[in-house]
C-alpha cells in the first residue's frame, strides 16, 4: 500500500511503538508493580477518608448542630462543596462524550481517567445533599415510592430536579465507563490470572470481540455520547436552578444555568488537569498523553473560563442595572464586606490569570498549567462560596445578616472527600487501565497505518 | 473434540477479503473478532439498523414515564405550593427530561447486552491458545467445526491461502 | 377520683407514672384542681386534692382552663389569667391591660427542677429561728411588700418576738418617689398616671421594666400614637424602649436630667427663677408643649428633688395624675444589704443579690432556687404554688391564689411567718373568692387630695452633682436587679436596644468609647462577627465590678448604663464612673449585629400629618397563575409598628405558648436562636424603631415551592403550614425564605432544653409539663416557624363547631397577640367584613414587607408614626 500523507494528528502518539509496545506500555499501571507516588497518594486517600468516616459519623451522631451553618447561612460548606464536585465531573463527561461527537482524536488518551475522575467527583458530591439533610435517615422521601402517608415528592422544586438530575449523571456516567472498560476487561482477562482473572472475567460479561458485537457497540456508544452531552450540560443547569429559583439577592439570575455549565468545564478541565500532568510523569506516559493534549485541554479550560468571567463581570453590571437595592447591597457586601478578600481572589484567579492562557509560553510551560490548574480549582470554589454562603449571609433585611464559619467537622467533611476521592481513583488506575486500551490501539492503527 | 479453526489475519483488509471469500464459499457458522470495530464490516456480515429506533421508543416511553410520574403524583395528592398551579408544567421540564435520558440509557445498555448475547460465560474461540492475539493486534475469524462445509483439511488450507495463521480449537 | 380502666387509665400511666418520678406531689395532688370558673372559689390547695362528690358541669379532666390570679413582680401585683391545662398553668395572659414578661417566664422556674434542694425541714428551721430569737436580735429581710395581709402577720410576730427585726431590701427602690411626695406635699404618696389623657408626655429617664407602671404606661401611650397623636419627649441618660418611641429625644447624663427637670419647672414658672441653659431650643418649646395638657413621667432612680419638682410641674400643668397611698408600709431600699451583712442572725428572704451568709450566728436564706450559701435553705413558693395579696402598680389591691401544689415543699412568705409563730394562713375568704372569679381588685386604692405646698424651692434638696463620667445602675430588661438569672426563657430574651442575650454589659455611648480608644477594635471585630468585646473594670461608689463594653448609640456622652443584675451598689444607684480597661476579652451575643437601614426598605416611617394624607397603598401583586380556592377563612396578621416598642413580650410569649427551647448562648452566637419573633431594631434618622418580624404566611410562598418532599404547604385558608413529620431538613425553606423567618433545629433544641442540657434526660425532666401539649416538640433536623398559634385556631374552630356556630370576630387571639402591651398585633380574617383588621389593611401607612419580592405577605405592617414639633427641627438638640 502506497504510503499516504502523514494523518494530521499523527503526532498524538510520539515515539517508536508497535501494538504490541504500545498496550504493554498502556497496562503498565494495571500490570506493573506501582511506583511510589501511587502508595503515597493511596495512603492520604485511605486516611482522609477514615477520618472522613469519623466526622460522618459525629455528624450523624450529634446532627448538623456541628456545622457553622446558621439561621440565614442554611447552606454552608455542604452545598459548596456538592457544587464544586459536580462541577469537576464534568470534564469526564464532556471529554468522553461532546469530543467523540466532534471527532476529536485528542480525546483517547484522556477519556478514561478523565471518565473515572467524573464518577468519583459524582459520588463525592452525592454524599453531601444526603448527609445536608437534617433527617438523613429519610433521604428516601425524596424518591416516588408510595407511603403510608400517601405522600409523594414535590416535583416544583429544584431539590427533586437535582435527585433525578444527579441520578441520571451518575447512571450516564458509570455506564459510559463501563461501556468503555469493556473490550479493555476482556484483554486484561486473557492476560492475568488468579482473581484478577475472575474479577476481569466477570467484569467484561464474556466479551470476545466479535466484529458484529462491536458494530453495535459502537453505535450504542455513539448514541451515549450523544445522550451524555445533554446531561453533562443540564446537570449542572438543574444544579444551577437551586439558586436561581430562590429569591436570594446574587441567586436570582436567569443567567446561572449558562454561568454554571460553563463553570463546571472550566473546574473539570481543571482539576482533570491537575491529575493528568502527574500521572504522566509518574507513569512516563508522555508518548501517549503529549504536550499538544495539554495544550489542548488549556484552551479548553481557558475558553470556558472566559465564560465564567464574563458572567462574574455580568453579574455586577446587571446588580446595577436592574435597580433592585437588595441586588445591588448584595454586590457591595461582596466586594466590600466582610467576605471581600474571597470575592476578590476569585477575581484574581479567575479574571486575571486565567489570561495568561492565551499565551503559549504559559500553556507549554507544565509548571505553570499545573499550578494554574489547582488555583482555578481554588478560583472555582471561592467562586460556589460567594455564591452560597455570601448570598445567605445578607439578604433582604439588614437584621438577617450573620456570617458563617465553618467548623473542624466542616473542613474534615471537605478534606474527607477528597480523600474519598484521590483514594478510588488511585484504586482505580490499579485495577483498569487509565487509558483506554482498545481506544488507543485503533487511534495508533488510525494514525500510522492510513 | 474439535470446536473449530481459529484463523489470524494481521490485517482488517485481509480479514475483510477473508469473510468475503469464506461466504462466497457458503461458509455460514464463522465469526469475526477483532480488537476493535473494522469499517466496512456491516457489508460483509450486515448491520443492525434498530438501534437507533429502539433509542427512540426508549426516549418516548421516557417522556411519558417522566409526565406521568408528576401528573400523577401532584394530582393524586394535590397541595398548594407556593400558590402555584397543580399542574404548573414548566417546573415539570426538567425532570421529565432526566427521566427520559435515563431511560434511554439504561434500556439501550440492556438492550446491547440483550442483543449481544451477553453476559456471555463460555466461548469456544476464547479457548483458542492464541486467542489474545485478536484482542490486541490481530483479526481473527472463527469457523465453527459444526458448519456444513467445514472440512478441517480443506478449510484450513482455505485459511492459510488467504493469509492467515491458523490454529485447531479442541477441548483440552 | 374513680377507677379508670382501658387506654385512659393507661395513658395517664404513661405519662405519670402514678407518681411524680420528681419528688413527692402525688398525681392526685396535682390533678386536684381541675375545675373550671369554679375552681377559684377552691380553698387554698395545702392538703391533698379530693375526688369530686359530684362532678361539676362543664369540667372535662385534662382539659383546659382559665383562672384568674395576681402574679407579684418586684411585690407588685400583675393580674393575669392562667391557662391551665390538664391542670398545668401554661400560659398567662394580662388580664387587663398589661404585664410585664416575669410572670411570663416565671413559668419556667414553676417546672425548673432545680429548685429541688434538700427535703425542707421546716419544723427544724423554726425552731433554729425561734432559738436565733432567743439568742438575740435577728434580722429577717424581706423584699418589696404591699401585702396588709403580710403586714398583720409581720406585727404580731414582732409582738411575739421583740427580737425580730424586719428590714425591706429592693435593690431598685422606687423610696425617692415617696420622699419627693413628702417634699412636695409634706406626705409620702404614690402618683398614678394617666398618660393616656395626656396630649403631651415628657419621659424623663425611666424605661419600661423600671416603673411598676411602665407597660401600663405603654398600653396607655400606644393608645395615642395612631391620628390624633400624642406627642413624647424624652430626657434620659440611658437608651431604653419607651425613649426610643419619643418623637423628639433629649439625652443628657444622669445629673443632667436633674438639671434640666429643675430649668422645666423655672420655665414653666413652678419654682422661680430662670433656666440655666435653653437646651438648644428645646426648652422653651417643650414648655409651651407641655402647657397643652401635659405630664411628666420621672424614673424612679431620680433623686427625691427631682421627683417633687417633677410632681410639682405635674401639679401645675392640671395633669392627669392622682395621687394613693403608698402601696409598701415600709420602704424597701438597698441599704438593707449592708444591714443584712452586719445582721449576727439573720433569714435573707428577699431577691436579687445575696448578702455573704457566713460568719453568722444564725443564717438562713428563703429563695426560690436553693442556696448553698446558708445553713439554712428553704424553699419559697413560686407565685402560682401559692396564695397572697399584692397591690399592683396603681395601689390597688389583689388576691392571688394557688394553682398548684408546691411542687417543691415550697411557703409563701405569708405562711413562713405564719409558721413562725404557729398560726395558719387562711383560706381565700368569700371575698377575694368574688374578686378572682369577677377579675377584679379586692380593694381600690385609697386616694389621697394632695396640693403642692408652696415654697418648694426652699424645701428642695441638692440635686446630683455632674461628674465628668456618670453611671446608672438600672434593673436589667431581662434579669430584672439578678432575680431573673436564673430564668434562660429571660437569659436568651434579647435585651432592649443591645439585643445582647445571655449576659450583662456596660453600655457607653460610641463617643465615650471612641474616646477609649476602643471603637475601632470593636468595630473591626464586630465587622467579623466577633464576639470578644473588652472587659473593662468599671468602679462606682468604691465598689467595683468587671463588665463588657457595648457601644450603644443614642447613649448622651459622659454616662454609661450598667444593669442592677450585674453591679450592685446598697447605696444608690447613680454614681461617678471610673472606667479602666483590664486589656482582657469576653465574649458579648447579641442577636442582631447590623442596626442600619440599608437600602432596602424594611421599616417605614411617617409623621402623623402625612400618614393623614397618604393613600391607602394597593399592594403590587403580579402572578400569572389563576388563584386558589380559597377556604372559609383567610387568616392575615397586621403589626402596627406605631404602637410597637420592641419590648419583646411577643417572642416570649410566643416561646412559652409554642415549645420554642431556649438554646444557649454559644448556638445563639452562631446565629441559631429558636425565637419564631425576632424584633429587628433600627437606629434610622427619626430614632430607633422596632420591627417584629415572624413568619409572614405569604400566598405565594417562596419556601413551600422548593421543598421537595412537600413538608411545608399553603392551606386553603391562608397559612402557611409546616408539617414537622414530613421534614427531612434540607433547608432550601429558610435559604429560600426573604425573612428568614424559619428556624431548625441543629441540634435536639427541645429535648436538650426540656433535659436542661441533656436530651437524654427529657423523659424524666419535669420541665416537660411546661411544654404545651397542644403543639409538638420539633425533633432533630426538622424546621420550624410561626405558625399563626395554629393550635388556638383548631381549637376554637372545633368550640364553635361543639356550639354550632360560627367562629366570632376577634375570638382567636394569638399568644404574641394576647400579651402586647401596646396592642400592636393583630390577628384576624380577611373574609369577616366586620373584623378590624379590614380597617387597618385600608389604612393610608399600611405596607407589606419587601413588597417587592411579591410573596403577598398575609403579615403585613402598618407604618411607625412619629408627631415631631414643628417647632423643634431634629439635630439642634443633640437627640
Amino acid at each position: 500500500m502506497a504510503r499516504k500523507e502523514p494523518h494530521p494528528d499523527h503526532d498524538l502518539i510520539q515515539g517508536e511503538w508497535t501494538e504490541k509496545t504500545l498496550v504493554e506500555k498502556l497496562l503498565e499501571p494495571v500490570e506493573k508493580p506501582a511506583p511510589r507516588p501511587w502508595k503515597v497518594v493511596v495512603a492520604v486517600g485511605a486516611a482522609l477518608t477514615l477520618v472522613w468516616l469519623y466526622a460522618l459519623f459525629v455528624t450523624f451522631v450529634k446532627g448538623l448542630g456541628t456545622w457553622g451553618i446558621n439561621q440565614p447561612v442554611a447552606w454552608g460548606f455542604d452545598i459548596v462543596h456538592f457544587v464544586w464536585w459536580i462541577g469537576i465531573g464534568h470534564a469526564g463527561t464532556l471529554i468522553s462524550a461532546i469530543l467523540v461527537l466532534m471527532r476529536q482524536n485528542w480525546r483517547d488518551s484522556l477519556n478514561r481517567v478523565t471518565e473515572a475522575m467524573t464518577l468519583f467527583a459524582v459520588l463525592a458530591a452525592a454524599t453531601y445533599p444526603l448527609i445536608h439533610m437534617g433527617r438523613p435517615q429519610l433521604f428516601y422521601w425524596v424518591m416516588p415510592y408510595p407511603t403510608h402517608m400517601a405522600l409523594w415528592p414535590q416535583y416544583k422544586s429544584p431539590l427533586s430536579w437535582d435527585v433525578l438530575a444527579i441520578m441520571t449523571y451518575l447512571t450516564i456516567s458509570t455506564l459510559f465507563l463501563y461501556l468503555g472498560l469493556i473490550p479493555d476487561l476482556a484483554l486484561l482477562r486473557e492476560r492475568s490470572t488468579g482473581w484478577r482473572r475472575k474479577l476481569y472475567g466477570w467484569l467484561s460479561l464474556g466479551w470476545t470481540g466479535n466484529a458484529v458485537h462491536w458494530q453495535r457497540y459502537r453505535a450504542v456508544y455513539v448514541l451515549l455520547a450523544g445522550l451524555a452531552t445533554p446531561v453533562v450540560i443540564s446537570v449542572h443547569s438543574v444544579v444551577s436552578m437551586d439558586f436561581a429559583y430562590g429569591l436570594v439577592p446574587g441567586w436570582h439570575l436567569t443567567v446561572f444555568p449558562p454561568f454554571f455549565a460553563a463553570g463546571a468545564i472550566y473546574s473539570g478541565f481543571a482539576m482533570a488537569l491537575t491529575l493528568i500532568i502527574p500521572l504522566r510523569r509518574w507513569y512516563r506516559l508522555e508518548g501517549v498523553i503529549t504536550e499538544r493534549h495539554l495544550d489542548w485541554m488549556a484552551k479548553v479550560t481557558l475558553a470556558s473560563g472566559l465564560g465564567v468571567a464574563y458572567i462574574y463581570l455580568l453579574e455586577i453590571f446587571i446588580a446595577w442595572y436592574a435597580g433592585e437595592p437588595a441586588e445591588w447591597a448584595q454586590q457591595i457586601w461582596r466586594m466590600t464586606g466582610p467576605y471581600a478578600p474571597y470575592y476578590w481572589a476569585m477575581m484574581l484567579i479567575n479574571v486575571v490569570l486565567l489570561q495568561t492562557l492565551w499565551f503559549p509560553r504559559f500553556r507549554k510551560n507544565l509548571t505553570w498549567l499545573f499550578v494554574f490548574s489547582i488555583l482555578a480549582n481554588v478560583g472555582m470554589w471561592l467562586e460556589r462560596f460567594v455564591i452560597v454562603v455570601i448570598s445567605l449571609s445578607k439578604d433582604f433585611l439588614p437584621g438577617n445578616a450573620q456570617l458563617y464559619y465553618p467548623t473542624w467537622v466542616d473542613w474534615t467533611l471537605f478534606l474527607g472527600t477528597i480523600g474519598f476521592f484521590l483514594f478510588g481513583l488511585a484504586l482505580f488506575i490499579r485495577l483498569f487501565p487509565p487509558i483506554a486500551v482498545a481506544e488507543m490501539v485503533h487511534l495508533f492503527h488510525r494514525l500510522r497505518k492510513h | 473434540m474439535l470446536y473449530g479453526l481459529m484463523a489470524y489475519f494481521d490485517s482488517p483488509e485481509k480479514l475483510l477479503e477473508a469473510l468475503k471469500v469464506l461466504k462466497a464459499e457458503g461458509y455460514r457458522r464463522l465469526e469475526a473478532l477483532t480488537p476493535n470495530p473494522v469499517e466496512g464490516i456491516e457489508e460483509v456480515l450486515g448491520g443492525d439498523g434498530r438501534i437507533p429506533w429502539i433509542a427512540f421508543f426508549l426516549g418516548v416511553l421516557g417522556v411519558g414515564l417522566g409526565l406521568f410520574l408528576q401528573v400523577y403524583t401532584t394530582l393524586d395528592y394535590p397541595h398548594n405550593a407556593g400558590g402555584k398551579p397543580l399542574l404548573g408544567w414548566p417546573a415539570f421540564i426538567p425532570v421529565t427530561f432526566e427521566l427520559t435520558i435515563l431511560t434511554i440509557t439504561v434500556g439501550i445498555f440492556l438492550f446491547l447486552l440483550y442483543n449481544n448475547g451477553l453476559p456471555l460465560s463460555w466461548h469456544p474461540a476464547v479457548q483458542a491458545r492464541e486467542y489474545v492475539r485478536v484482542l490486541l493486534d490481530e483479526y481473527g475469524v472463527f469457523v465453527y467445526a459444526s458448519d456444513p462445509r467445514f472440512d478441517l483439511e480443506g478449510t484450513k488450507g482455505l485459511l492459510a491461502r488467504l493469509g492467515a495463521e491458523v490454529e485447531e480449537v479442541r477441548r483440552d | 377520683m374513680k377507677e379508670r380502666r382501658g387506654y385512659e387509665g393507661a395513658l395517664e400511666k404513661e405519662l405519670f407514672r402514678e407518681e411524680f418520678p420528681f419528688g413527692p406531689v402525688t398525681r392526685r395532688g396535682f390533678l386536684a384542681l381541675g375545675l373550671l370558673s369554679l375552681a377559684a372559689c377552691t380553698p387554698v390547695v395545702r392538703r391533698q386534692g379530693v375526688p369530686y362528690v359530684r362532678q361539676p358541669e362543664w369540667v372535662v379532666e385534662g382539659g383546659e382552663a382559665e383562672f384568674v390570679t395576681a402574679y407579684p413582680h418586684a411585690g407588685f401585683a400583675e393580674p393575669v389569667r392562667v391557662k391551665v391545662y390538664q391542670e398545668r398553668p401554661l400560659f398567662l395572659a394580662p388580664l387587663q391591660r398589661a404585664m410585664s414578661p416575669y410572670p411570663l417566664a416565671g413559668l419556667y422556674a414553676l417546672y425548673d427542677p432545680a429548685r429541688q434542694g434538700k427535703a425542707p425541714d421546716w419544723e427544724g428551721f423554726y425552731a433554729a429561728w425561734r432559738k436565733a430569737l432567743g439568742e438575740g436580735e435577728t434580722l429577717l429581710v424581706l423584699p418589696r411588700l404591699t401585702s396588709p395581709r403580710l403586714e398583720g402577720l409581720l406585727e404580731r410576730a414582732q409582738a411575739r418576738f421583740p427580737n425580730l427585726r424586719v428590714a425591706r431590701f429592693e435593690a431598685w427602690s422606687l423610696e425617692n418617689i415617696y420622699r419627693g411626695a413628702e417634699l412636695a406635699f409634706g406626705q409620702r404618696a404614690w402618683p398614678v398616671y394617666a398618660p393616656e389623657k395626656a396630649e403631651v408626655v415628657l419621659l424623663v429617664d425611666v424605661d419600661l421594666h423600671e416603673h411598676p407602671a411602665g407597660y401600663l404606661w405603654w398600653e396607655a401611650l400606644s393608645q395615642r400614637r395612631l391620628p390624633p397623636m400624642n406627642r413624647i419627649y424624652a430626657v434620659e441618660s440611658g437608651a431604653g424602649l419607651l425613649g426610643s418611641m419619643a418623637d423628639h429625644r433629649l439625652a443628657l447624663k444622669p445629673s443632667q436630667v436633674e438639671a434640666f427637670l429643675l430649668a422645666l419647672a423655672q420655665a414653666l414658672g413652678v419654682v422661680p427663677g430662670s433656666p440655666a441653659s435653653e437646651y438648644g431650643g428645646f426648652l422653651p418649646v417643650l414648655a409651651e408643649d407641655l402647657r397643652r395638657g401635659g405630664v411628666v413621667l420621672p424614673g424612679p432612680q431620680l433623686s427625691p428633688g427631682a421627683q417633687a419638682l417633677a410632681m410639682a410641674i405635674n401639679g401645675a400643668l392640671k395633669a392627669p395624675v392622682r395621687y394613693v397611698e403608698p402601696p409598701e408600709r415600709e420602704v424597701a431600699t438597698p441599704k438593707a444589704f449592708a444591714e443584712a451583712e452586719r445582721a449576727p442572725r439573720l433569714v435573707w428572704a428577699a431577691e436579687g443579690p445575696l448578702p455573704n451568709l457566713s460568719d453568722k450566728a444564725f443564717s438562713a436564706a428563703l429563695s426560690l432556687y436553693p442556696t448553698k450559701a446558708a445553713v439554712w435553705s428553704l424553699p419559697l413558693a413560686h407565685p402560682l404554688e401559692a396564695s397572697g395579696q399584692y397591690r399592683d402598680a396603681e395601689g390597688r389591691l389583689w388576691p392571688s391564689q394557688a394553682l398548684i401544689q408546691p411542687l417543691w415543699g415550697g411557703k409563701s412568705l405569708e405562711e413562713v411567718v405564719a409558721g413562725l409563730i404557729g398560726e395558719e394562713v387562711p383560706a381565700l375568704s368569700p371575698e377575694e373568692k368574688r374578686a378572682l372569679v369577677e377579675g377584679r381588685p379586692l380593694a381600690e386604692a385609697q386616694a389621697l387630695s394632695l396640693e403642692v405646698s408652696p415654697g418648694l424651692e426652699g424645701r428642695l434638696p441638692p440635686l446630683r452633682q455632674e461628674a465628668p463620667l456618670e453611671i446608672a445602675l438600672r434593673p436589667d430588661a431581662s434579669l430584672y436587679d439578678g432575680r431573673y438569672r436564673e430564668n434562660p426563657y429571660l437569659e436568651e430574651l434579647p435585651r432592649p436596644l443591645s439585643r445582647l442575650v445571655w449576659d450583662g454589659a456596660l453600655l457607653l455611648g460610641e463617643e465615650d468609647t471612641e474616646a477609649l480608644g476602643l471603637l475601632g477594635d470593636i468595630r473591626a471585630r464586630e465587622r467579623k462577627a466577633d464576639p470578644k468585646r473588652p472587659l473593662m473594670r468599671v468602679k462606682a461608689g468604691e465598689r467595683e465590678a468587671l463588665l463588657p463594653l457595648w457601644p450603644l448609640p443614642g447613649l448622651p456622652k459622659g454616662s454609661g448604663v450598667a444593669p442592677l443584675s450585674h453591679f450592685f451598689h446598697p447605696e444608690g444607684v447613680v454614681w461617678p464612673l471610673e472606667l479602666s480597661s483590664t486589656g482582657r476579652h469576653y465574649p458579648l451575643v447579641s442577636t442582631q449585629y447590623h442596626g442600619y437601614l440599608g437600602e432596602v426598605e424594611a421599616v417605614k416611617v411617617l409623621e402623623e400629618a402625612k400618614a393623614l394624607e397618604a393613600e391607602p397603598h394597593k399592594e403590587k401583586r403580579v402572578s400569572f397563575y389563576p388563584p386558589w380556592p380559597q377556604g372559609e377563612h383567610a387568616w392575615a396578621m397586621t403589626v402596627d409598628l406605631s404602637r410597637c416598642l420592641g419590648c419583646g413580650l411577643c417572642t416570649l410569649a410566643c416561646q412559652v405558648e409554642n415549645n420554642i427551647p431556649v438554646v444557649g448562648k454559644e448556638e445563639v452566637q452562631k446565629g441559631r436562636e429558636m425565637h419564631w419573633i425576632r424584633i429587628d431594631r433600627y437606629f434610622a434618622e427619626e430614632g430607633v424603631v422596632h420591627q417584629p418580624v415572624m413568619c409572614q404566611h405569604c400566598e405565594k410562598a417562596p419556601c413551600e415551592a422548593v421543598c421537595p418532599v412537600a413538608a411545608t404547604e399553603h392551606s386553603d385558608e391562608g397559612l402557611n403550614l409546616m408539617v414537622y413529620n414530613r421534614c427531612v431538613g434540607t433547608k432550601y425553606c429558610s435559604a429560600n425564605c426573604p425573612y428568614k423567618a424559619r428556624r431548625f433545629n441543629f441540634f435536639p433544641y427541645g429535648e436538650a432544653f426540656v433535659g436542661q442540657g441533656d436530651p437524654r434526660k427529657a423523659k424524666e425532666s419535669p420541665l416537660a409539663l411546661l411544654m404545651n401539649p397542644e403543639v409538638s416538640i420539633r425533633s432533630r433536623g426538622v424546621m420550624e416557624k410561626c405558625t399563626y398559634c395554629v393550635q388556638r385556631i383548631e381549637n376554637t374552630r372545633a368550640k364553635a363547631a361543639q356550639e354550632g356556630r360560627k367562629i366570632r370576630t376577634g375570638e382567636i387571639k394569638t399568644a404574641c397577640q394576647e400579651v402586647c402591651p401596646g396592642k400592636a398585633i393583630h390577628f384576624g380574617d380577611l373574609l369577616d367584613p366586620e373584623d378590624p383588621i379590614q380597617a387597618h389593611r385600608k389604612e393610608g401607612r399600611h405596607y407589606a414587607l419587601l413588597e417587592e419580592a411579591n410573596t403577598w405577605p398575609r403579615t403585613t405592617y402598618l407604618a411607625h408614626l412619629k408627631n415631631p414639633n414643628p417647632k423643634l427641627k431634629e439635630g439642634e438638640h443633640g437627640a
